[in-house]
């Protein structure tokens, strides 16, 4: 069945969060436009996707979305799902809480390589949101209006909007989107 | 005023009523939905119904194509959008999904408040015709008394914020809102409305006007301010959106000053225009500007406007610019977006070019309100409406009550 619609709006997040959860939604997408998986995480996220997609239930994917590690593991260890799409954070998010405004959502860390191989899986992809060039266009962008600019301020903008998803994936990234496969039985 | 080849615009009101119907949805709700693309931000993971200011231009388009043809069809059409504004209001007057570029979410500014006018103005149809207009009436006064006067709008100052809690002003997005309170003034006989918000709020549009005699920029009017900080960024179809208020409130209250800031407003735009029809994105003081994107089916608000100015004795041609709409028709009825997405900054957008072509039910919307006055009736009349499935018009007799 599709996931019911709550009567709250769908929260109002931080680009870098909104980009990620663009980005779970281009990888967990079905061709008809829909979700099918177990969505698990904090609430905000969860919201955020459900408003996004129609998410139906199913064991065949699991999607977690900042949520604690035992949380996963447990979702893991009942669904044993073929797929698994995490957004989780980094040190680099970490060195840039003092910038962020209060009350952001803060994400937990990967769990360690050793910790998915036990559990038979692998990484498949990976995605970075909000990495360095995002970061020094953000910038740009504060000196150029404080120096009177607003043209080239509003281009700073779009393009730290537009490199919010960094290039590679191996670069520093405050987020992290990360696809798992299951290689074993 | 230049002509205008009538079999063309026909041809393009006729493709636009075909394609809105291909972007109807039942996700999360009835309704118009797609994919946005913008000028900050694009919107392309969402593209379920969205209840914005796309329900501006396709009820007041297929309002004027009813007036003018006198087929059903077209009121039903209107019918139906607002049908999708009142079962999409949700219990605390918001409609679901109104941010556009930024949807999911609610409170979008000023897209509830245009949904407002779509509300108001096929209330004011259905009244006139002696049908049921309540439920669309009801809606939009409970969008207006729990979200923009309870909560934007700050009395003390008598400022519609732009957000809750924020003191800001945005001078396009509090214009709807003003058009919003002369429309419900009109089916409510509440005259206050006007003194007590519709005034204030035209005159802090007017006195962010830039009135420099001789300056590039005389004429615009800034795109916010926070406190007491203007954001001198001047956007001309931002500008355009502003001067239907300031025209209909001019003639309500008869104060010239806000005639005479819409055909200032009005000056400014015809003076940016380009040859080929379009307008720059936005231009800053000091002369800079940046040219990309420019807006193809949204300048049919600049059309709008400009036609607006006319009636009011304005030497101003909308003629190049319903012709630079026109080139945008594409085959599937859709208007293209914009031109120039890829420029907006060197190399980093290059690959937001696609973005140029995405047909989006929230800008076309415009160039279909815009053209739908223009289109010769016999040309309508043959009209085919795409009615199929769940996305049949519903008679004006089907309602809510």
């Amino acid at each position: 069945m599709l996931s019911e619609r709550t009567s709250d709006p769908a929260p109002v997040l931080p680009v870098e969060l909104r980009a990620a959860i663009d980005v779970v939604v281009k990888l967990s997408q079905a061709a008809e436009g829909q979700i099918a998986g177990r969505v698990l995480g904090q609430r905000q996220l969860t919201r955020a996707l459900e408003s996004c997609v129609p998410v139906t239930e199913s064991n065949s994917m699991v999607i977690a979305l900042g949520a604690p590690p035992d949380a996963l593991r447990s979702a893991v260890a009942s669904t044993m799902p073929d797929r698994i799409v995490t957004m989780v954070g980094s040190r680099f998010d970490r060195s840039l809480k003092p910038f962020r405004a209060p009350g952001r959502v803060a994400l937990p860390t990967d769990l360690p390589r050793a910790e998915w191989d036990a559990m038979g899986y692998a990484r498949v992809a990976a995605t970075g949101v909000q990495g360095l060039a995002a970061i020094l266009w953000s910038m740009g962008e504060r000196v150029l209006r404080r120096l009177g600019r607003p043209d080239l301020a509003d281009r700073c903008r779009i393009a730290m909007l537009r490199t919010l998803v960094a290039a590679h994936p191996s670069l520093p990234a405050a987020v992290r989107v990360l696809h798992y496969q299951r290689v074993t039985t | 005023m230049t002509a205008i080849d009538p079999a063309a615009v026909a041809s393009a009101v006729l493709g636009l009523d075909r394609w809105f119907e291909t972007m109807r949805g039942a996700w999360p709700r009835l309704g118009y939905g797609g994919p946005v693309v913008h000028w900050w931000n694009h919107c392309l993971t969402y593209r379920g119904t969205g209840l914005d200011w796309r329900y501006e231009g396709i009820t007041a388009g297929y309002l004027t194509l009813w007036r003018r043809t006198g087929d059903r069809r077209w009121l039903d059409k209107a019918v139906r959008a607002g049908n999708d504004l009142v079962v999409g209001q949700r219990a605390d007057g918001h409609f679901i999904n109104s941010r556009f570029e930024l949807n999911p979410g609610v409170g979008g500014t000023p897209h509830e408040a245009a949904c407002d006018v779509a509300l108001l103005l096929l209330a004011k149809e259905l009244r006139g015709l002696g049908l049921a207009e309540r439920p669309y009436l009801e809606a939009a006064r409970r969008n207006l008394e729990a979200f923009w006067l309870s909560r934007l709008w700050h009395a003390p100052s008598s400022t519609l914020w732009d957000a809750p809690g924020v003191p800001s002003f945005v001078p396009n997005k509090a214009a709807t809102f003003v058009e919003a309170i002369l429309l419900l003034r009109e089916l409510t006989g509440d005259d206050s409305l006007v003194e007590r918000y519709a005034i204030p709020t035209a005159e802090r549009i007017l006195a962010m006007q830039v009135r420099r005699p001789g300056d590039k920029l005389d004429g615009a009017i800034a795109q916010n301010r926070f406190g007491d900080r203007v954001v001198t960024s001047f956007f001309p179809l931002y500008i355009a959106r502003c001067v239907p208020a300031l025209v209909e409130l001019a003639a309500l209250t008869g104060e010239t000053r806000f005639r005479d800031g819409a055909l200032a407003a009005i000056a400014f735009i015809a003076r940016v225009r380009e040859p080929d029809g379009g307008l720059p994105q936005v231009l800053y003081p000091g002369g800079r500007s940046n040219r990309h994107p420019r807006w193809i089916s949204g300048a049919g608000d600049v059309v709008r406007a400009l036609a607006v100015a006319r009636d009011l004795g304005a030497d101003v041609d909308p003629a190049p610019t319903v012709a630079w709409l026109l080139r945008g028709v594409r085959p599937d009825g859709r208007i293209a977006t914009a031109e120039g997405f890829g420029r907006i900054v060197p190399w980093i957008t290059r690959r937001d070019r696609a973005s140029d072509e995405i047909g989006v039910v929230g800008w076309c919307d415009k160039a279909f309100r815009a053209l739908a006055p223009l289109a010769k009736p016999e040309l309508l009349n043959h009209a085919s409406a795409v009615t199929a499935g769940n996305t049949r018009p519903l008679g004006v007799a089907e309602v809510v009550r």
